[in-house]
């Protein structure tokens, strides 16, 4: 099959599947919606020889982007929005992704029926593809008119599924993650009606441009977004965007101090729902800053990059911190999202090769880990209903094999050498550590790296910390002959523990799908970087 | 001497009298109104009818002129003292929209009087007096947007205002309607007294009703570089737009719209939650155009001023209108202070028209094509959430945000109608409400008020949590209320309006370039008001110039 | 000796009129009263309006202006008024800030 055509389907299936669980029986629903988002997640498998083959990977940066649609949606005077979408690098990996943890999400949802709130099963189901739409439209979309509009149809599903089949302070929850993503994309939203209009002076024609491709690469616009002496308020034009951006895709991230909204929304969020959040929906900011601010902004990038770098430092070891002082489960995992997510983010703040690399396989990494961790705390709140860590102990002895799959997916959270998130986080400290060879202006950036480093160690602290209070120990009375883990939920654990070991052993296989267009787009902003240094 | 007075006296010819058949229409509705309340002893299912007819025929007969692209009309020009009334694109492009609405309002009438709730005793008893006012308030609006003359602009303003003051008041026995059209009727009176005032002023300095001819004479003291009577001309503008703003419910004009839209009845709401608003804004763009888009050279300083009083207006109505609405428990009066707000999102597309830069020219065009899409979606919205409140209303007797409770489970079909409604009100896309701002903010910052589209989004996020909070008591809260029985007449109409609004925000490729098509025609209409009235225009009269009559104007030692 | 009356005399009556109807409309709790307001603002528009068709344009539509000002005025005041007793039949005053069950 043609490869646009299939990815159009991946995007597009979801969507085709709510419109059969509004139309058929509630208690079909859970089917239709494991049945679609498998097939999605098997048409989206079929996207990988170009990439695999590294034929994807000719040319400069969007040159040769896999599977594109580009067609008009609106063409008037004056306005040009098109419907293009494609893949390349930065976001093939991340739709694998978002179509695996989606299908072992709605493998998730089975026991609804034994869920607290447990009415209106097609809502649920219906929402939750159309979730899957929005965030797959985002990560395929090269139209920044068309990731805005995927990037806000992900945030009503996401509202409701938190606030209709959440738990307790679910409304609180529900509406605090609104507002907030809201403010972010009002942010982006000025970005950008300012790029479009800056994009059609540059180019000096009467009609700008959305397609973030060619932001990133036309002469004239980039030399007009980076100009030193272009104003805006009477600000720098391009540090003015790349701070609107930033804070829009930080507030998704989360990056401190915008990340309050999270820890919340974990802990009352259903678990399939944590999964998707942790998994695929914290991605999305990270992927923003590469597919936006980065190529679009290197000067800007370049100037402000302490500040950035700073901030996910603060994110790692406060993340960290949060996560010792955490005695609810799920909570714990949420603020250990916060702290890796804090790896990303360095990672891309020092645009360096090694840098990118991390911070796109620590995306990749964290995306297969942290679901698995939520839908460990699922497995045993179903069992137990509380998610108290002090309560538990000595797990493992009453589920061998839950307590063993659990061990791995903590480890790999950890970053254990041989699991897939020691790579990640070696590969950005790595690449921090070494930045100022790259960019003179960061001799920051080694001491940024040993402090980073320390928060490994504070990792290692509470996730060992953790497992000793919940695993080992003594066994418990009020635990006996809890079930070990029924055959689907071995299912779903077990394809993120190959993943996980996979990524581990042979990280190769998994960075060949993005480092070329990683080289494409440092060799593009290259430039542009030194330009901001006066070099 | 009689035979000569005879001969000079100015008759409409035919011909010119078939220029406003949509005006007309609206008049013989009235009549046909009364009479038949005559014959048929005060029937109300028969004045519902006729009103019904009259709307589609008025409607259908706007239509037509609109498609057939009649070229622009300016009329009854008795003496060259200017024109009375104009038939151009934009009259008929907002007396369709006014007769949409009309249509939607008496379909909620009818459904609304079988209800048992006080209310619909009125509905029952008076129907004819109620259509008659209401009529007439349409027949008002529709004249707002028909005329460039000072005294028709006026007597258009009175004949909206007057039937609307009388509806509001209609439950009589209601202390909440008798309170909120006594300030209604106050306000109202206030504000058009000095209105009246301004016009007396505009005429007195610049010897001449016409708007058109105080546009040129602006432009020609700019020109000559006169400065004095700058702060007369400014108190003169200001006094008079007092008068437009108050329709709108511009800042600080807005007092009257929540406790009026509280206290009327659900109908009355609906019908000047639009229709005023439009109307108003329909005649701030009229005059603004004429009075400042002069033909010759664009006066680039003298406006600029307008301009920012607009813009901050603009910013000012719609921040105190989003954060009032915040507390407000009483739907209506919710949906009323939305309905400022919204207003001052228009009203921020007025500012960039009139904004004398090069960019601000530049914006005219995308601006008046943003207010035409914004208008249309904004009926679909209001149509839609009013018709919402209005149906729970009849079911459980409360207008309060706690009687939807629960409607997820107790109407879902309703429920999930609304909920997308409010998200377009909010401006979440891919809905109609999201494309119209969007198109907005374009046309603002392509005018270079940044500063705007600033607030403008700001006001989007504060905008959502009271949007929100309804859609948490209908989706979020059950408290086991009762199911709610909605005819399924109205539950249609809210249907059609929901997919109106995902249409608009989808399908927004065809929808856009209709919206700029009739903006075109729109703004190539208001410009051609001023420079004009060449050969272009079509008419007798209309060909008649302008300038002569003023520039000799004779005067009386 | 008496000057001429002339255009001024007439504008500088109806700035007075026009002052002390806003004052009336602004002092005023009575709803009475401040329709009363409303009518001297209105009548002082009415005395520019005619004081200008007479010393300036020299045309008849300022006054025919006027006469469609009384004509509006004596309408309003007969709906303002109506509207005043069916308040009244509700609350027994017509004192404006009786007004106060809508507010907020």
């Amino acid at each position: 099959m043609d490869a646009s055509l299939v990815l159009n389907l991946v995007i597009f299936g979801p969507l085709l599947g709510m419109v059969l669980v509004l139309i058929a029986p509630a208690e079909m629903a859970k089917r239709i919606t494991w049945l679609t988002s498998f097939v999605v997640f098997l048409l989206s498998l079929t996207l990988f020889p170009t990439f695999l083959d590294g034929s994807a990977f000719d040319g400069g940066y969007g040159e040769n982007m896999q599977a594109v649609t580009q067609m008009d949606w609106i063409n008037v005077v004056g306005l040009k929005i098109q419907y293009h979408i494609g893949l390349d690098g930065l976001s093939f990996a991340l739709i694998i992704l978002t179509t695996l943890v989606m299908w072992l999400a709605a493998w998730t949802s089975w026991n609804f029926n034994t869920w607290k709130v447990n009415k209106g099963a097609k809502g649920y189901f219906a929402l939750f593809l159309l979730l899957e739409t929005g965030i797959l439209g985002t990560f395929a979309s090269i139209d920044f008119f068309l990731f805005y509009i995927f990037w806000e149809l992900m945030l009503l599903p996401m509202y409701f599924l938190i606030g209709v089949w959440g738990g307790a302070k679910k409304e609180y929850a529900a509406i605090k993650f609104f507002i907030y993503t809201l403010a972010g994309s009002v942010l982006m939203l000025v970005a950008l009606l300012a790029m479009y209009y800056s994009s059609a002076d540059a180019m000096n024609t009467s009609t700008g441009t959305f397609d973030l491709i060619t932001y990133a690469t036309n002469k004239a616009i980039q030399q007009n977004f980076n100009d030193p002496n272009h104003m805006f308020l009477g600000w720098n034009f391009g540090k003015v965007m790349f701070i609107f951006l930033f804070i829009g895709f930080m507030i998704k991230v989360p990056l401190f101090p915008f990340h309050t909204w999270l820890p919340l929304a974990h802990v009352e969020a259903p678990t399939p729902i944590s999964m998707i959040l942790a998994g695929v929906l914290l991605k999305l900011g990270a992927y923003g800053f590469l597919r936006v601010c980065y190529p679009i902004f290197p000067a800007a990038a370049t100037e402000l990059a302490f500040l950035v770098a700073t901030l996910g430092v603060v994110n790692i070891i406060y993340g960290a911190f949060c996560c010792l002082a955490q005695t609810d489960f799920k909570r714990l995992v949420a603020y250990s999202s916060i702290s890796h997510m804090g790896y990303v983010v360095l990672g891309i703040a020092v645009m360096t090769t090694t840098g990118f690399q991390g911070a796109m396989f620590q995306i990749l990494a964290h995306g297969i880990s942290s679901p698995m961790c939520f839908f460990l705390v699922g497995v045993i709140y179903d069992r137990a209903h509380h998610r108290e860590i002090n309560r538990f102990g000595g797990l493992w002895l009453q589920m061998p094999k839950y307590g063993s799959l659990a061990t791995l997916g903590f480890f790999a959270s950890l970053g254990l050498p041989g699991l897939c998130g020691f790579i990640g986080e070696a590969w950005v400290l790595l690449g921090t550590f070494n930045a100022n060879k790259v960019h003179e202006s960061m001799t920051w950036a080694p001491g940024m790296a040993v402090v980073a480093a320390f928060g490994v160690v504070l990792t290692a602290a509470y996730i060992l910390w953790m497992i000793q209070r919940v695993y080992l120990g003594t066994e418990r009375k009020e635990y006996a002959g809890f079930p070990d883990v029924t055959a689907r939920e071995a299912a779903i654990l077990v394809p993120f523990a190959v993943l996980a070991i996979f990524m581990g052993v042979m990280p190769g296989y998994t960075f060949q799908l993005m480092n070329g267009t990683i080289d494409q787009v440092l060799t593009l902003i290259k430039p542009m970087t030194a330009m901001a240094f006066g070099g | 001497m009689p035979q000569s007075m005879l001969a000079s006296m100015w008759m409409p010819s035919a011909e010119e009298l078939s220029q406003l058949a949509p005006l007309f229409a609206l008049v013989a509705t009235i009549v046909a109104l009364l009479l038949a309340a005559m014959f048929t002893n005060r029937n109300r299912n028969v004045a519902a009818s006729i009103v019904t007819l009259g709307a589609i025929g008025t409607g259908l007969l706007a239509w037509k002129r609109l498609q057939s692209g009649a070229p622009s009309w300016a009329g009854f020009d008795p003496n060259g003292m200017g024109p009375m009334l104009i038939s151009d694109t934009f009259s008929q492009f907002f007396i369709v929209l006014a007769c949409v609405f009309m249509l939607v309002v008496t379909a909620m009438w009818w459904l609304g009087q079988k209800s048992d709730l006080p209310d619909s005793e009125v509905h029952r008893m008076d129907a004819t007096e109620f259509f008659v006012l209401f009529v007439g308030s349409a027949f008002g609006m529709s004249l707002m947007v028909s005329t460039t003359n000072l005294l028709m602009i006026i007597l258009a303003v009175e004949m909206a205002s007057l039937p609307s003051y009388g509806i509001t008041a209609f439950r009589k026995k209601n202390r909440v309607a008798a309170e909120a059209s006594m300030k209604y009727v106050l306000f109202g009176a206030i504000t058009s007294a000095i209105m009246i005032y301004g016009a007396s002023l505009l005429y007195g300095y610049y010897q001449t009703l016409d708007l058109a001819t105080i546009g040129m004479k602006i432009a020609a003291d700019m020109q000559a570089g006169a400065t004095t009577g700058t702060l007369f001309l400014s108190v003169a503008v200001f006094a008079f737009m007092v008068g437009i703003a108050f329709k709108v419910s511009a800042v600080p004009f807005h007092f009257w719209c929540p406790d009026v839209f509280q206290g009327a009845s659900i109908e009355v709401t609906t019908w000047l939650s639009v229709a005023s608003k439009a109307a108003g804004l329909g005649l701030m763009l009229r005059v603004l155009s004429v009075i400042i888009c002069a033909p010759s050279a664009f006066p680039v300083e003298a406006f600029k001023y307008v301009s920012l009083a607009i813009a901050i207006m603009a910013a000012l109505t719609c921040t105190v209108g989003n954060l009032a609405a915040y507390r407000q428990m009483n739907l209506k009066r919710l949906l009323a202070y939305s309905s400022i707000a919204h207003a001052g999102y228009m009203l921020m597309a007025v500012a960039i028209l009139w904004s004398p830069t090069d960019a601000g020219i530049g914006a005219a065009h995308p601006a008046f094509s943003a207010i035409v899409s914004y208008i249309i979606v904004y009926l679909l919205m209001n149509a839609g959430a009013f018709f919402v409140v209005a149906m729970v209303y009849w079911s459980t007797g409360s207008e309060s945000i706690t009687a939807m409770n629960g409607l997820i489970r107790r109407s879902p079909m309703l429920a999930v109608c609304m909920a997308i409604i409010l998200f377009s009100l909010v401006g979440m896309p891919p809905l109609g409400g999201f494309m119209a701002k969007f198109y907005l903010l374009m046309a603002v910052w392509k005018g270079g008020l940044y500063w705007l589209v600033v607030i403008a989004v700001l006001n989007t996020l504060i905008s959502l949590y009271y949007y929100a909070r309804i859609v948490r008591a209908m989706i979020l809260t059950d408290d086991g209320l009762p199911e709610i029985s909605a005819p399924m007449s109205g539950q249609l109409i809210v249907a059609m309006c929901t997919i109106g609004i995902i249409l608009t925000g989808v399908l927004l490729g065809p929808m856009k370039e209709i919206a700029n098509n009739n903006a075109s025609n729109l703004y190539a209409v208001v410009k051609s008001d001023v420079a004009p009235r060449t050969a272009s225009a079509a008419g007798p009269s209309a060909a008649t110039p302008n300038t002569e009559n003023a520039d000799t104007a004779p005067t009386i030692p | 000796m008496l000057a001429t009356i002339g255009l001024q005399h007439y504008l500088i009556l109806s700035a007075l009129i026009f002052s002390l109807g806003v004052l009336c409309m602004a002092t005023k709790r009575n709803a009475i009263g401040i329709l009363i307001g409303v009518e001297l603002v209105l009548n002082s528009a009415n005395i520019n309006l005619v004081g200008f068709s007479k010393y300036q344009t020299g045309k008849g539509d300022g006054q025919i202006f006027a006469v469609f000002v009384i004509l509006l005025a004596a309408a309003e005041a007969a709906l303002a008024i109506a509207i005043f007793m069916n308040f009244y039949n509700n609350v027994r005053t017509i004192d404006v800030d009786r007004g106060d069950e809508l507010r907020g």
